[in-house]
This record gives C-alpha cells, sequence and structure tokens, in this order.
C-alpha cells in the first residue's frame, strides 16, 4: 500500500452551493454523522478548572469581581460540558460546534485574534474506530469543501514520546529537543543531543523522525530505529488506522507523518494537519487528547478536529454551483399581498425567495442580479401568473 | 505545478544565494534589471528580492515557500519557520562590543546602557548572563552609539571587525555566530515535501564541508 492508494476512488461530495458558507457546508457534513451542535457563551468563568495561561486569554472582571474570558477554544468548552453536564449520559457524546474564539496572537506564526473554527469532539470513546471516525469525517469535511490537492498528514505522538522517554534527558532537555525537531534544525539538534550525552541510537532515532514522512514504508523505517515497546504499539496503532482509512477510500489522501512533536503534552495518541497548496497554513488540525477531559473531574478518552474556516472561507467563496436557486420576485405596484403570498408558497417549496422592495428599473435589475447570485426574476402579473424574466442558468 | 517561490535576502547574502541556485541548475534570469520579483530560466522558481528583515516574514506568512536569511536576522525575527539547511556562507559573529573593550558603565549610570539592532538577542542574552541592562533599539549606524554618550556597549553583527575598529570599539563577549540558512514555510514542506526535499538535497551536495 502506498499513500496514492488512500486515494479516493468514490466519488465527490455533491458540490456546496454557490450561496453557502464553509461553516453551513460542514454543519451539513457534522449533521449527517449525527453530531449534535453544542453552543457556548461568549463570556466564559475562568475558575470552571481549565488550565490556560491568562497571558493568552481576553479577560474582564464580572459583577462580583471574579474573572471571565473570551472563549479561547471549543475544545476545552465541549469537554467541561461533557464532564459536567454530560456525566450521565452514555458515551459516546458526539458534539459539534461552530463560532470564533479569542486569543492573544502571541503564538509563532499565528497572528489572528479572532480565530473561526468548525469541529467535532467524539468524548468517551477510545481505540481503532473512533480514531478513525475522526480522520474519515475530516477526510469527507475537506472534500465537501471542494479544496483542491488536499492532503492530510497522519502520525501519532505516542512514538516521538517514546524515544524522548528512552533518551535519558531532562525535561528541560527534551524541550530544548523538540523545539529543534519542530523547526527541523538538524545541525542545532546534533550539537544538543551530544551537549546533554543522548545515547547513539536514541541520538539516531530521533535525527531519523525528521524524515519519517511519506507512504507506509515510513513505518517500517520507524520500527527499524527503536525496540522500544511503547514506540512499536504506537506504530501498530497507526498502521492499523491507515489499513482500515485505505479500505474505506477516502476522499483525501493520507501522508504518514510522525515528524511533527509540537503539542506534545495535549495529544495522545493519533494527531493529524490538513494542508491545501493554496494555503500557507494548516486548514485542519486534530487528533487524539485523552487527558483533557479529566481537568473537569471525570477522566474519559476523547478525540476530536477543528476546521480552521478563516483560512478555508476565501477559497470556499463562489465555488460550485447553487443547488437552490435564488429567485427574486417582482410586482407592479399594489400587489404586494399577493406577491408576499406568492413567496410564502414558493419558500415552503424550498426555494429561496427575495422581494424587489425596491422596485428596481430593467438596468439596475441585471446589476443586482450579478451582485447577489440571483439565478431567476419571475414577475407577479395581475392574473396572478408568475412571468419569468430570465434564467441565469 | 505552481513555481517554487524563493524570498532572498537584497544586500551581502544575494550574489552567494543566487550562486547556489545557479549550481543546481535554478539560475536566476539575467535580464532582470531592477526587477524584485523574476524567474528562474526554467520556470521552476519565483525569486523575491526583499529586505533580509522581511524574509522570515515572507516565508512565515506563506508568500515564499522557502528563503535564505541571515542567522542574525532569523534569531532575532522569532518566526516560525523551519530551519533545515545551515548554508556555508554569510558567516557572522554577533558581540558585545565596547569602547577600548572597557566593559565598565559609564559613571552614575545605575546599569549599562546597551545600543543595538538586535533587541530580542541582547535581552536574551544578558538575562541569561543576569546581567541587568537598559536595551535601546536603533536601525543602524550602531558603532555611533558609545561614542556619542548614547550608550555604554553595543549588540551587533561583527564580519571582519574592521568597523569596530575603526570607531575604537573592541568585542568584550560573543553571543554566537551564525550563518547564512534556508527556511521554509512550514506548510509547504509538507504540501511540497519532494520537490522541497529535493531541493535541500542539492543543495546540501554544494555547501563546503
Amino acid at each position: 500500500m502506498n499513500e496514492l492508494s488512500l486515494r479516493a476512488n468514490s466519488p465527490r461530495s455533491p458540490s456546496p452551493p454557490a450561496s453557502l458558507s464553509a461553516e453551513d457546508v460542514l454543519r451539513r457534513l457534522f449533521r449527517g454523522w449525527a453530531y449534535i451542535e453544542a453552543r457556548f457563551d461568549v463570556l466564559q468563568p475562568m475558575n470552571d478548572g481549565r488550565q490556560y495561561d491568562l497571558g493568552q486569554t481576553y479577560n474582564v472582571a464580572d459583577e462580583v469581581g471574579g474573572l471571565l474570558s473570551l472563549r479561547p477554544d471549543f475544545t476545552s468548552l465541549v469537554a467541561r460540558e461533557a464532564a459536567t453536564m454530560g456525566r450521565g449520559i452514555i458515551r459516546p457524546l458526539r458534539q459539534s460546534y461552530c463560532g470564533t474564539a479569542f486569543r492573544k496572537p502571541d503564538r509563532a506564526g499565528d497572528r489572528r485574534r479572532e480565530i473561526r473554527q468548525s469541529g467535532v469532539e467524539l468524548i468517551g470513546a477510545s481505540g481503532l474506530l473512533a480514531d478513525a471516525e475522526i480522520v474519515a469525517l475530516a477526510s469527507e469535511g475537506l472534500a465537501a469543501l471542494q479544496l483542491k490537492d488536499t492532503q492530510i498528514h497522519l502520525g501519532h505522538v505516542g512514538f516521538v514520546h517514546a524515544l524522548l522517554r528512552s533518551s535519558n534527558l531532562t525535561e528541560e532537555g527534551k524541550t530544548t529537543v523538540c523545539n529543534l525537531l519542530a523547526r527541523h534544525d538538524r545541525t542545532a539538534l546534533a550539537v544538543a543531543l551530544t551537549n546533554r550525552g543522548v545515547p547513539g541510537k536514541t541520538a539516531t532515532a530521533l535525527d531519523a523522525v525528521l524524515d519519517l514522512v511519506g507512504s507506509t514504508a515510513v513505518l517500517d523505517r520507524a520500527r527499524r530505529l527503536t525496540r522500544d515497546s511503547n514506540a512499536l504499539r504506537a506504530l501498530e496503532q497507526l498502521e492499523e488506522l491507515i489499513a482500515l482509512l485505505s479500505r474505506s477510500e477516502l476522499p483525501v489522501p493520507v501522508i504518514i507523518d510522525l515528524t511533527e512533536v509540537r503539542d506534545r503534552s495535549y495529544y495522545t495518541g493519533i494527531r493529524f494537519e490538513g494542508f491545501v497548496p493554496a494555503s500557507g497554513f494548516p486548514i485542519l488540525r486534530g487528533g487524539r487528547y485523552d487527558n483533557l477531559v479529566q481537568q473537569f473531574g471525570k477522566a474519559e478518552p476523547a478525540v476530536g478536529c477543528a476546521f480552521e474556516i478563516d483560512r478555508i472561507a476565501p477559497m470556499v467563496a463562489g465555488k460550485g454551483t447553487a443547488d437552490i436557486e435564488t429567485i427574486l420576485l417582482c410586482s407592479p405596484a399594489n400587489r404586494w399581498a399577493e406577491l408576499m403570498m406568492q413567496a410564502r408558497a414558493l419558500r415552503a417549496q424550498g426555494q429561496r425567495i427575495a422581494l424587489d422592495v425596491s422596485s428596481l428599473p430593467p438596468d439596475q435589475l441585471n446589476a443586482y442580479r450579478s451582485a447577489h447570485g440571483i439565478t431567476r426574476v419571475l414577475v407577479s402579473e395581475s392574473d396572478g401568473t408568475l412571468d419569468a424574466k430570465g434564467d441565469r442558468r | 505545478m505552481m513555481p517554487l517561490t524563493i524570498a532572498l535576502s537584497k544586500g551581502r547574502l544575494l550574489n552567494p544565494s543566487l550562486l547556489l541556485f545557479d549550481k543546481i541548475g535554478l539560475t536566476a534570469v539575467s535580464d532582470r534589471g531592477r526587477l524584485l520579483v523574476f524567474d528562474s530560466t526554467d520556470s521552476r522558481c519565483r525569486f523575491l528580492l526583499v529586505k533580509p528583515v522581511d524574509v522570515p516574514t515572507y516565508v512565515e506568512q506563506a508568500a515564499a515557500d522557502i528563503g535564505i536569511v541571515g542567522g542574525d536576522v532569523l534569531l532575532e525575527s522569532d518566526r516560525d519557520v523551519l530551519c533545515p539547511l545551515v548554508l556555508g556562507f554569510g558567516t557572522c559573529r554577533i558581540v558585545v562590543a565596547a569602547p577600548g573593550g572597557n566593559a565598565r558603565a559609564l559613571p552614575g549610570r545605575p546599569r549599562r546602557r546597551v545600543a543595538t539592532k538586535y533587541p530580542r538577542i541582547a535581552k536574551r542574552f544578558f538575562s541569561e548572563q543576569g546581567i541587568p541592562v537598559e536595551i535601546i533599539e536603533l536601525g543602524g549606524s550602531v558603532e555611533l552609539a558609545p561614542n556619542t554618550g548614547l550608550s555604554d556597549w553595543i549588540v551587533d553583527l561583527v564580519e571582519t571587525g574592521r568597523t569596530l575598529i575603526d570607531n575604537g570599539l573592541e568585542p568584550i563577549a560573543e553571543i554566537t555566530t551564525t550563518h547564512a540558512q534556508l527556511i521554509v514555510n512550514r506548510a509547504s514542506q509538507k504540501i511540497r515535501r519532494e520537490e522541497i526535499g529535493d531541493l535541500i538535497e542539492r543543495l546540501s551536495k554544494e555547501l563546503p564541508c
């Protein structure tokens, strides 16, 4: 099997209507996978057990001297709900969200203050099938958005975690090594490993991590680097997942990628990112984070992913053809009541109807149609019939 | 396939950078005049000429897939880019220098004042050394600062040391040695990994051992 075999043979998802936003497309997808959308207040209490760096959140005092923050992410809020309000609900829980998170732009590379995200969380399910569900959903999401030449890079943090555990490095040393691995800075990495006395075989393995990206041959190369049972177990889990995804013919190619070492304290199993040539940033991130929910008092496994809407939306805008036409209903004066009733009847049939409330003259009507994606103009005649004045399709 | 976009630093690193790409067959078109954007003769690459300090930004924010930048600029910028290859040119030292090599502060100052184009590097260095200083950020001609009473020391990039000597300054500490580096956008490394991997391998073969 190679990465090409993971490409889809199945048909692409239906085109999103031109008027559907990236959020609309993903909402429809999430509903199709039986995820229920959760809604969260923008202002969130800071004493709910979440472990945030106050320097990264926008904070305000409430009326009794407590501290509120603008929600800095959604995953922790879903986890909190699951561990508290959803404690008694039989698992797994499927929750989705869509909205804006707020964080200070001090994270490397990310200058955004407002981060629009749509995502899903599968709470209370561990193992292969749960991981596969999230990667498959992510893949279908990218396909539904009709982004060209997307890729999913999928890895497992357990491999590098195990190598680091066997390196005899202190926590400070592990952080330094991870930072250098994250920058692909082989020269400085070699110096750091030598200066810290990391055994030769482990040092070689840590350097080789940077080459572990590609087809399933990567897994064989990774196995040859270590005998650590935890590292080998991580590779085995990844191999099973890749095999399952391959058989299910995902619409987006999956590349095995063990080079990603950032966020090592957050993820506990698989982790993945989605890329598209038109964006210099990941447009999708996800993975398993089994240690998050226990912050709220109930330890349980969780896996999820988030689509970066800010980065996706400009690429999706104007794509596809409308599956629901937009009709502009016009009428000679004095027939407004009839027009409104006709519009109501058409809307009940699933049509999208705009009323010509400005009585636009013909020369402006065409400009209005172009600007607003109106597919048809219907004129309500005095006898109650609707006369077509043009069809753009 | 879109051409690979490569941001090059204007100034002292430009010619060695173009020469290095020429060695691996990516030759810049000759009739580029004063153009800031030009292609390689085979149209596989597009070169951008940008101010050195902006190269990491172009690469981090994906306006370029790859860049060549001095290690001093990279250290100072703290941008989130990959640094897979140290190149064999543009080697310099970042030093602390003082008039006549005298490390004492001017009389009456509670702490030493340090003039520099590299405030992050300087702050990090003095913090690690446990030396309280006041950093004065300048845009250039840093060597002038001690001679005009603006600062006690400077932190600056030194290639031959000639400019320091000419201005009566001597190094009192070396912070680091830097080299020109190849930097890569994170997403480009993922999405164009074979192309970029091949380019890095060919470049590395042309570097002095």
